[in-house]
């Protein structure tokens, strides 16, 4: 288990268990346990406002309890949000946006460093060259 | 706190950096404070996480309260000039009529601006992009614009040797120039402000404005926990609609100006994508050469940008998850996009949240809806006529431009900031940023944030002189 100084051993587990429902991997992807992209997550829950980190934080720590098929119920209805009263839809939209928001950016940040790189396998090759290097 | 300043400037973005160097070539000595970091082309954050935590308050984004739109809103020495694209137009008779409807200024013409422009646009140098270095992007845009019948145009941006012949990609520059090409504050006029003597203290968030007879204090946190404190003859806020509002409320001046932190206004916009058989590497090169020019889209609300963004962008914006999710992200560089950019015209508010942070208020009316479904059914259309096999629309909307919460105007009623620059009542707090703007223009603000900001620094040398 990887050390995070903002999140408990079950809080990671609920990460890595919503991070596998959002990318599960495939023949050329890792998924998103297997990326190691998770090591990284204190670079960004570092920055966040207090209030959000704490209730994602709370939010992990309940998908660390939770089977993945109840987590992919979850993360579904969260999807689905349009039409949804708006108190009730303003918290799918907040969980939506918070959870993929965490997971998405580990991963498509290519940072992980274990297996195939993200961004050769998706083909995303921007860079700036520069003269003095 | 031994220092007095002549002038106190809080937010070293577009607006304070515009304000340090003049006042600072005006012979008054300048304190910039910043409660982002001081990066240069050799320590901008490198991957998008890290861009996203560390240049942006919020750890990348924050949202409004319904969670429907996310606001991008920098924290970093140079402000939006770090992170955007640079696109710099002037505001139109459309956009001044109706801030000069709203406010009563009467400078708000584009005759009255055009010095203040000219001495703006002089501080950078403005480029538009050959065709020739065009990417398959922007040809899609320029294609289904021509096949439609609508109007486009070339982007006027702030730039300076980008070298894409050496395979330059703007896309990176997001998160900083890291060849200094872009026009950001910190390597024009901010750079010059410190070359003339300004002071910059970045990693210090100002807490608190106190006003007395003989000037201004202001009390801050600095990175490591401690508090600073400096005092000065005079306030500048240009810290942003949220910065300058959040600041304002917290130190109580909402109290006796009620309109602190109302009419506030987003440009909300809405990326769609779509995938084409053949590669369209919409990364690659300049990521906006293009812009819609079409009369119509002006009088629907709404304009088209010519724009992409990097993989945990794209990621964020395709709904659905797991394998066809994926399935969406493998074709990255097969995928073209463009953005519907809406005129808003319901005014949201900013308030202080218990904890510190901002509670957003901000919906898009009826108004507002259909000015996004008009832009969406253009965007399908030039699609749809250049061969896409698949349309992607994201339903989260992006804001970057956020305007509003200190609205300048002539009745102290229902406005915040006087014609003056001055905070109504106050004869030491001054703004001249986007969060004087009265309504939302529906044009990159950028270039009439300088353009404001010069005034206005002629203004506070008029009024020290008195």
């Amino acid at each position: 288990m990887m050390a995070s100084a903002q999140l408990t051993a079950r809080q990671v587990r609920g990460l890595r268990k919503a991070g596998d429902v959002l990318i599960p991997g495939d023949s050329e992807l890792p998924s998103f346990s297997g990326s190691g992209c998770v090591a990284h997550v204190d670079g960004m829950l570092d920055y966040m406002h207090g209030g959000d980190r704490d209730g994602l934080k709370a939010l992990l720590g309940v998908f660390g309890l939770l089977p993945k098929v109840l987590i992919r119920g979850i993360i579904a209805l969260t999807e689905h949000h349009h039409g949804v009263p708006t108190a009730l839809g303003s918290v799918l939209r907040m969980i939506n946006t918070g959870v993929k928001g965490v997971v998405m950016t580990l991963y498509y940040s290519d940072v992980g460093g274990q297996g195939q790189s993200i961004y050769q396998v998706i083909k995303y090759d921007a860079k700036v060259v520069r003269r003095d290097q | 706190m031994s220092t007095l300043y002549d002038a106190i400037i809080v937010g070293a973005g577009t607006s304070g950096s515009f304000v340090a160097h003049q006042l600072t070539q005006g012979g008054m000595k300048c304190l910039v404070l910043e409660a982002g970091h001081f990066f240069t082309r050799d320590t901008y954050p490198r991957t998008e996480l890290a861009a996203n935590a560390q240049l942006y308050w919020g750890g990348g984004v924050e949202l409004n309260r319904d969670a429907d739109i996310g606001f991008l809103r920098p924290k970093v020495v140079g402000g939006g000039s770090i992170v955007n694209q640079a696109l710099m137009d002037r505001f139109d008779d459309v956009a001044l009529d109706a801030w000069r409807a709203e406010s009563g200024v009467s400078f708000f013409t584009p005759a009255a601006l055009d010095p203040w422009y000219q001495k703006a646009e002089a501080e950078l140098s403005l480029q538009t992009i050959p065709v020739r270095y065009h990417n398959r992007n922007a040809h899609i845009f320029c294609e289904g614009f021509d096949r439609n019948g609508y109007v486009w145009a070339p982007l006027r941006r702030a730039q300076r040797d980008c070298r894409y012949e050496d395979g330059n990609d703007c896309i990176v520059c997001l998160a900083g120039c890291p060849i200094d090409s872009k026009q950001s504050m910190p390597v024009t006029v901010l750079r010059r402000a410190i070359e003339g003597g300004a002071e910059v203290v970045s990693d210090c968030e100002i807490q608190e404005v106190a006003e007395s007879n003989g000037g201004v204090r202001v009390r801050g946190v600095q990175r490591d926990g401690s508090t600073a404190e400096y005092q000065g003859g005079r306030l500048i806020l240009a810290s942003g609609a949220i910065g300058n509002s959040m600041l304002l409320l917290r130190s109580g001046f909402g109290a006796t100006r009620p309109r602190v932190g109302q009419g506030f206004y987003s440009h909300p916009q809405y990326m769609h994508l779509a995938a084409y058989d053949e590669p369209v590497n919409a990364h690659k090169g300049p990521l906006q050469s293009v812009k819609s020019a079409d009369a119509q889209f002006r009088r629907s609300g709404f304009k088209l940008e010519n724009v992409y963004a990097p993989p945990v962008g794209i990621a964020m914006l395709i709904p659905g998850f797991g394998r066809s999710h994926a399935r969406h992200m493998k074709q990255i560089a097969h995928l073209a996009c463009i953005e519907v950019a809406v005129r808003d015209t319901n005014p949201g508010r900013i308030r202080a949240g218990n904890k510190g942070q901002p509670i957003i208020e901000k919906r898009l009316n009826a108004e507002d809806g259909a000015r996004r479904d008009r832009g969406f059914a253009a965007v399908r259309n030039i699609f749809l006529s250049t061969g896409a096999r698949e349309i992607i629309s994201g339903n989260i909307a992006i804001s970057l431009h956020l305007m509003g919460g200190c609205n300048m105007g002539t009745d102290p009623a229902r406005s915040v900031v006087s014609p003056e620059f001055r905070l109504h009542g106050s004869r030491h707090i001054y703004a001249a940023d986007s969060s004087v703007f009265p309504n939302a223009p529906g044009i990159n603000p950028a270039l009439t944030i300088m353009a404001l900001s010069t005034k206005a620094s002629e203004q506070i040398l008029a009024d020290a002189r008195t």
